[in-house]
C-alpha cells in the first residue's frame, strides 16, 4: 500500500535503487583526488562546488570487476549522517515508484558480500530493482 | 510564542556574557574594595538581569537579583565595606544566577532549587551597617565632604538607589548611557545662547552626559549660578580661557578646587565612556560568520583561477580588473577573518574567579596578573584553548605556588604571583603562564619517569629541558600528593594533547625554588592557513607551514652522498644533526623506502618538519610552492586514517589533501612514542642498532680501494695544490680560519698518487682540531658485506673487507691522522679536559650528540 520513490542506477549487470530523499544530486564524472591509505572502496575526493566530498566506488564495494578504462562513472551524491557522499555508478536510470508488496529478500544470485549491502529487491516488470543500503555501503568503505 | 523564545534566548546569551564580566569584576573588587567603577559595573549587570527576569516572569531570578542589587547598592554608595563574607555572598549570587539561567536554557523554566536562604543572607549582609563606618576613601574626591547637607540626603538608601534620578546631583555616578563625543561639553558651554538660563545646560535624563566643569564646581559649593553665568558670558564675549581659569581669576574658587573638580569630571567621563561599544557593535550568529568565511574561501580560490588565467591574456583591461579583484579579495579575506577574531580576554576573564576559588580551596594567596588581554585569536581556537588554560592555571596554583608559610620561610612574599601573558609572534600567538612557585625538580621528574618504566640510560642522557617536558607524558604527574584539584593522573598530557590538536605546541621551563613557565604556541586561525604544496606520485599534497622548518634539495652527487643509511634507516646530516628521512610515497603506502645501495633520484627534495619536538625529513618528488589554503574537513570515514589533517581545493579546482605531520611522523615511527622526546637519544639508538656493518667512504689511492669509516669523515673538500704551504715538513692549507695539516695517503700506503689539478681531501675534525687526508678520488659510499672482514694486513691499513663485491682495505685512521698531525690526540685530550667537551676519542655517539662542529659528507664534492 505504501508507495516509495527510488532513484535508480546501473552498476555492472545490476539495477539499484536508493530512496529519493537520500539523494542530494546526480552529477557527471569529476576529477578525482585519490586518498592513499583509505579503504579500498574509497575512490577519492571530488570538489562539489567548493565542498570536499568523498567518493565511493560501488563496484569495488560490491566486489565487481573495475569499470572499463574508457567509461566515466556518474556521481550519485547521497546524504549520510548529514554529510554528502558520492557513489560512483555506471549509469543513471529513472526514478521508479515501488510498492511494499513488490519487496522481497535479496536474490541468491548476489555474492555474500553484496547481499550485506542490499536490503532487498523489488520485483519490477521483468527485472529486479535492488534496494541499496546506503549506510552500509558508506560505513565500511 | 516563537518571538518570546527568541527574547529568552537573547536574554540568556546576554546574561551569560554579563556574568563572565561579573565574575571578573567581583574578584577585582576584592583587590580594590570601594572602586566605584567596578561596583557600578556589577550593579548594572545585576540590575539588567533583574529587570529582564521581571519582564519575562522568572520570579525566582528576580527575587534573587533584587536582594543582590540591594546589597550592591549599599556597597556602591559607600555605606558598607566589602568584606570577605559579602564578596562570598555576591559570588554565590552569581553562581545561583548562572544555575537558574542554565535551567532556563535547558528546560525553559527556572530550576526547583530554593534560594530563600541565599536571599536571606544577602539581605542580612546589607543590614549590618556599622555605625562608625566612614565613607569609602575611594570615592570621588570632595564629593562627600564638600557637598551640602541637602545633597547628601538625596542618596536614597537600599534598593531604591537604583533609580538614578536626573535631579540627583551625584557627580561620580556615571550615567547609564554612553557619553557624548568628547569635547561636546566644551562646545555646548560656549555656544549656549540662553545665558542666564544655566538650567538649559542641565543634562536631560536620556542624554549621554559628562558634567560640565562649572556644574562640578557648583556641586562642590564653591560657586553659585551667578558666578558661573558671569564666567560663561566672558567666554561668549571671546575669552578663550577655560572656565576654571576665569573663576580662579575672579577669586571665586581656588586652583585646588578646580583641580579636584577636573578630577571628578574626568572620572565621570571615564565611567560614561566605558560602554559605548554597544552602540557600534552587533550581535552576529557565528554560523553566519562561518558561512561568510567559507564563501570567502571559495572566492579566494576563484580569484586564484582568474588571476592565473588573466596572466596569459593580452587584454590589459582584463589584467587590470584581475589585479583589482586580487587586492579586493585579499582585503575582504582579512576583514572576514577579523570578524571571527576575538580578544583572548574572553578566555582570560574566566580565570580570576578560578584563581580566587582555588586559592581559597588550597589555602594559598595568589595574585593574578594578566598581560595582553587584547591579543586576538580565531573564535574556534579560543574555545579550544580554554580548557588547557584553566588546567594549566590550576596546576600552577595547586603544585607551583607554595602555601604562605612555606613561601615566607623561603624568603618570598606570602602572596604568590601568577602571570598570564599573551602576545603575537611570527603569525602565531604565544601564551605564557608563569608562577613564582616551587618550580619543578628535574631529578624528581626523572625519578618518576624511570619508575614509570623509562629506560634509565635514556633519561640520564636527556637535557634538563627534555626531562622537564616529560611532565606532558601521560601518567607522569609530579604532584607528591593527589589533591582534589589536580594531580589525578590526567594532567599536563591533556593540556598538550588539546594544544596539539589545534596545531599548537607547548613547552615548559622551570627553576627549582624560582618558578615555572608554561609556553603555549598556537596558530591565529584554523580556517585559512599558509601551507607548502609538494608533489608525490603525481598528486599534490599540502603541508601546514607551522610544521615546516626548512627545505633541503640534494642534487646530483650530493643526493648520493647526502643520504646515508644507518642500518636500513635512511638519514641525512643537517648542520651536524642527524635527521631521519621518511619517503612520503612510502608512508602513504604508494612506494618503497629506498634501502642501502638503491639508486636515488637525481634530486632528493627534503622537507624538514618538526613534530612533537623531533625533526625529520620528508622526501617528496617535487616541492611546488607556498600558498594560503582553506582547510576543509574530511568525511568521517577518512578522518580516522591518521595521515591527513583535512583537504583543500587548489586554484585549478582540484582537491588536495593536507598532511597531518604529527600523524605521519608516528606512522613512520619517527616519533616512536610520546615518551621518547630526546632527539639525541634517537640518534644514539640508531647508531647502536647498526652494530655490525659500518658505512664506509670508499676512496681510490693509486690502484687501491681504501675504506674510511663514514663516522670519521667530517667533510670532503677539493683543494687547489697551489694553496699548499709548509710548516716544517708538514704540508698545510688554510681552512676555515685554521691550518689544516695534510697527509697524503699515497705516501702513507707507499703508492704513487697521480698529480691531480685538484686535490680531494677527506677532513676529520675533533673539537677544534682537524686533519686532511689527501686521496686520489672518492669512489663510493658502501657497507661492508657481512663476514667479509679479513685481517690481511699491510702498512697503513688494519684489514680488508668486501664492499659492493670488491676488496677494500680499511684505513688505519689513527696512523693516518698522526701522519698529518703527530700531536692531534694530545691536543684534543687537553682541550677536552679544559672544557669538558662531550667529544671522547672515537666515540661516535658523543660526536653526533655534540652539535659543535657539523659533520657532513658529500658537501664539498
Amino acid at each position: 500500500m505504501s508507495i516509495r520513490q527510488l532513484t535508480t542506477f546501473y552498476v555492472d549487470a545490476f539495477w539499484f535503487g536508493v530512496e529519493v530523499h537520500r539523494v542530494q544530486e546526480v552529477i557527471r564524472s569529476q576529477p578525482m583526488t585519490p586518498v592513499p591509505l583509505a579503504p579500498a572502496g574509497t575512490a577519492g575526493l571530488i570538489n562539489l562546488r567548493g565542498e570536499v566530498v568523498t567518493a565511493i566506488d560501488v563496484r569495488t564495494r560490491l566486489g565487481l570487476p573495475p569499470r572499463a578504462a574508457d567509461t566515466a562513472p556518474m556521481n550519485v551524491v547521497v546524504r549520510v549522517d548529514d554529510e554528502p557522499i558520492s557513489l560512483l555508478v555506471d549509469a543513471i536510470g529513472d526514478v521508479e515508484n515501488v510498492r511494499s508488496e513488490q519487496f522481497e529478500a535479496p536474490p541468491d544470485t548476489l555474492s555474500p558480500a553484496s547481499r550485506q549491502l542490499v536490503r532487498g529487491a523489488y520485483k519490477m516488470d521483468g527485472r529486479l530493482l535492488l534496494a541499496l543500503d546506503v549506510d552500509r555501503v558508506v560505513a565500511a568503505a | 510564542m516563537e518571538g518570546f523564545d527568541e527574547i529568552v534566548r537573547e536574554f540568556l546569551v546576554e546574561s551569560y556574557e554579563n556574568l563572565d564580566q561579573l565574575d571578573r569584576d567581583l574578584v577585582a573588587l576584592e583587590q580594590e574594595p570601594g572602586s566605584r567603577d567596578l561596583l557600578q559595573s556589577i550593579f548594572r549587570t545585576i540590575h539588567t538581569i533583574k529587570g529582564t527576569s521581571g519582564f519575562l516572569a522568572f520570579g525566582k531570578l528576580e527575587a534573587l537579583t533584587h536582594a543582590g542589587e540591594g546589597l550592591l547598592a549599599k556597597l556602591r554608595d559607600g555605606g558598607l565595606p566589602l568584606t570577605r563574607e559579602r564578596a562570598d555572598g555576591l559570588l554565590q549570587l552569581v553562581d545561583a544566577v548562572r544555575a537558574i539561567l542554565a535551567a532556563i536554557e535547558t528546560t525553559g523554566a527556572e530550576n526547583a532549587e530554593d534560594y530563600t536562604d541565599l536571599i536571606g543572607r544577602l539581605t542580612a549582609l546589607q543590614e549590618e551597617v556599622p555605625a562608625e563606618q566612614p565613607p569609602s576613601a575611594q570615592q570621588a574626591p570632595g564629593t562627600q565632604q564638600d557637598a551640602p547637607a541637602a545633597s547628601a540626603q538625596t542618596h536614597p538608601a537600599g534598593a531604591g538607589s537604583k533609580q538614578a534620578t536626573p535631579d540627583r546631583p551625584s557627580i561620580p555616578q556615571p550615567p547609564p548611557h554612553p557619553a557624548a563625543p568628547s569635547g561636546a561639553d566644551k562646545s555646548r558651554g560656549r555656544r549656549s545662547g540662553k545665558l542666564p538660563a544655566v538650567k538649559a545646560d542641565e543634562p536631560s535624563p536620556s542624554e549621554p552626559h559628562v558634567p560640565l566643569l562649572g556644574e562640578v564646581l557648583k556641586e562642590q559649593a564653591s560657586v553659585d549660578d551667578a558666578d558661573l553665568a558671569v564666567a560663561r558670558l566672558e567666554q561668549e564675549l571671546g575669552d578663550t580661557r577655560p572656565i576654571g581659569e576665569i573663576l580662579v581669576e575672579h577669586g571665586q574658587v581656588t586652583k585646588d578646587q578646580v583641580q579636584a573638580a577636573l578630577a571628578a569630571q574626568a572620572e565621570a567621563k571615564a565611567g560614561s565612556t566605558g560602554h559605548p561599544v554597544a552602540e557600534t557593535s552587533l550581535r552576529v550568529d557565528v554560523t553566519l560568520l562561518d558561512t561568510l568565511m567559507r564563501l570567502v574561501g571559495e572566492l579566494v580560490l576563484t580569484r586564484n583561477q582568474i588571476v592565473a588565467t588573466a596572466a596569459n591574456q593580452t587584454d590589459s583591461a582584463i589584467t587590470r580588473a584581475a589585479q583589482r579583484l586580487n587586492l579586493l579579495v585579499t582585503e575582504l579575506q582579512e576583514g572576514v577573518m577579523k570578524t571571527r577574531m576575538q580578544p583572548i580576554d574572553t578566555v582570560f576573564s574566566k580565570l580570576p574567579r578560578v584563581v580566587r576559588d582555588l586559592g581559597v580551596a588550597c589555602g594559598k594567596q595568589v595574585r593574578l596578573e594578566i598581560e595582553g588581554r587584547d591579543t586576538e585569536l580565531d573564535k574556534t581556537i579560543l574555545e579550544a584553548i580554554k580548557d588547557p588554560l584553566v588546567h594549566a592555571v590550576r596546576n600552577a596554583i595547586d603544585h607551583g605556588i607554595e602555601a604562605p608559610d612555606v613561601r615566607l620561610a623561603r624568603g618570598k612574599p606570602a602572596e604568590g604571583r601568577l602571570v598570564l601573558r599573551a602576545y603575537h609572534e611570527g603569525g602565531q600567538v604565544n601564551i605564557e603562564i608563569s608562577d613564582d612557585g616551587a618550580g619543578i625538580d628535574p631529578a624528581k621528574v626523572a625519578e618518576r619517569a624511570i619508575r614509570a618504566g623509562f629506560a634509565a640510560e635514556h633519561v640520564r642522557q636527556m637535557s634538563q629541558r627534555e626531562i622537564l617536558n616529560l611532565i606532558f607524558v601521560p601518567g607522569l604527574s609530579t604532584a607528591d600528593n593527589v589533591t582534589n584539584v589536580s594531580g589525578r593522573g590526567v594532567g599536563m598530557d591533556v593540556v598538550r594533547a588539546n594544544v596539539e590538536r589545534i596545531g599548537g605546541t607547548v613547552d615548559v621551563t622551570s627553576e627549582v625554588g624560582v618558578g615555572t613557565t608554561l609556553r603555549i604556541k598556537i596558530p591565529l586561525t584554523l580556517a585559512i592557513i599558509p601551507a607548502l604544496t609538494v608533489e608525490c606520485d603525481g598528486e599534490r599534497y599540502a603541508i601546514p607551514q607551522v610544521n615546516l622548518e626548512e627545505l633541503v634539495s640534494l642534487e646530483g652527487e650530493g643526493a648520493a652522498h647526502g643520504v646515508e643509511f644507518l642500518s636500513d634507516a635512511p638519514v641525512f646530516r643537517l648542520r651536524g644533526a642527524l635527521i631521519p628521512l621518511v619517503w612520503l610515497d612510502h608512508v602513504l603506502g604508494l612506494g618503497r623506502q629506498p634501502g642501502p645501495g638503491d639508486a636515488l633520484p637525481e634530486i632528493v627534495s627534503i622537507v624538514v618538519l618538526q613534530a612533537e619536538g623531533r625533526r625529520f625529513g620528508l622526501v617528496v618528488d617535487r616541492i611546488l610552492n607556498t600558498e594560503e589554503i582553506v582547510v576543509k574537513p574530511l568525511s568521517r570515514q577518512l578522518k580516522g586514517l591518521g595521515a591527513y589533517a583535512g583537504a583543500t581545493i587548489l586554484g585549478d579546482g582540484r582537491v588536495c589533501l593536507i598532511l597531518d605531520v604529527r600523524a605521519l611522523a608516528r606512522r613512520a615511527h619517527v616519533v616512536r612514542d610520546v615518551d621518547q622526546q630526546a632527539r639525541t637519544t634517537a640518534a644514539d639508538e640508531m647508531i647502536a642498532s647498526i652494530g655490525g656493518p659500518e658505512a664506509l667512504l670508499v676512496v681510490a689511492v693509486g690502484r687501491r680501494r681504501i675504506g674510511i669509516p663514514l663516522s670519521m669523515v667530517t667533510r670532503l673538500e677539493e683543494i687547489d695544490p697551489g694553496q699548499i704551504e709548509h710548516v716544517g715538513h708538514t704540508p698545510v692549507v688554510r681552512y676555515r680560519g685554521h691550518y689544516l695539516p695534510l697527509a697524503r695517503l699515497a705516501d702513507l700506503l707507499g703508492e704513487h698518487g697521480g698529480d691531480a689539478e685538484q686535490l680531494t681531501v677527506v677532513v676529520y675534525t675533533q673539537g677544534t682540531r682537524s686533519v686532511g687526508l689527501v686521496v686520489d678520488s672518492v669512489v663510493d659510499i658502501g657497507t661492508e658485506e657481512p663476514d667479509s672482514r679479513g685481517d690481511l694486513s699491510a702498512p697503513g691499513v688494519t684489514g680488508v673487507v668486501v664492499v659492493d663485491g670488491r676488496v677494500t682495505e680499511l684505513l688505519d685512521m689513527e696512523q693516518a691522522i698522526l701522519a698529518a698531525d703527530p700531536r692531534f690526540f694530545e691536543a684534543v685530550a687537553a682541550s677536552d679536559a679544559a672544557d669538558v667537551s662531550p667529544y671522547d676519542g672515537y666515540d661516535e655517539d658523543a660526536v653526533i650528540a655534540g652539535a659543535g662542529e657539523g659533520r657532513r659528507t658529500g658537501g664539498g664534492v
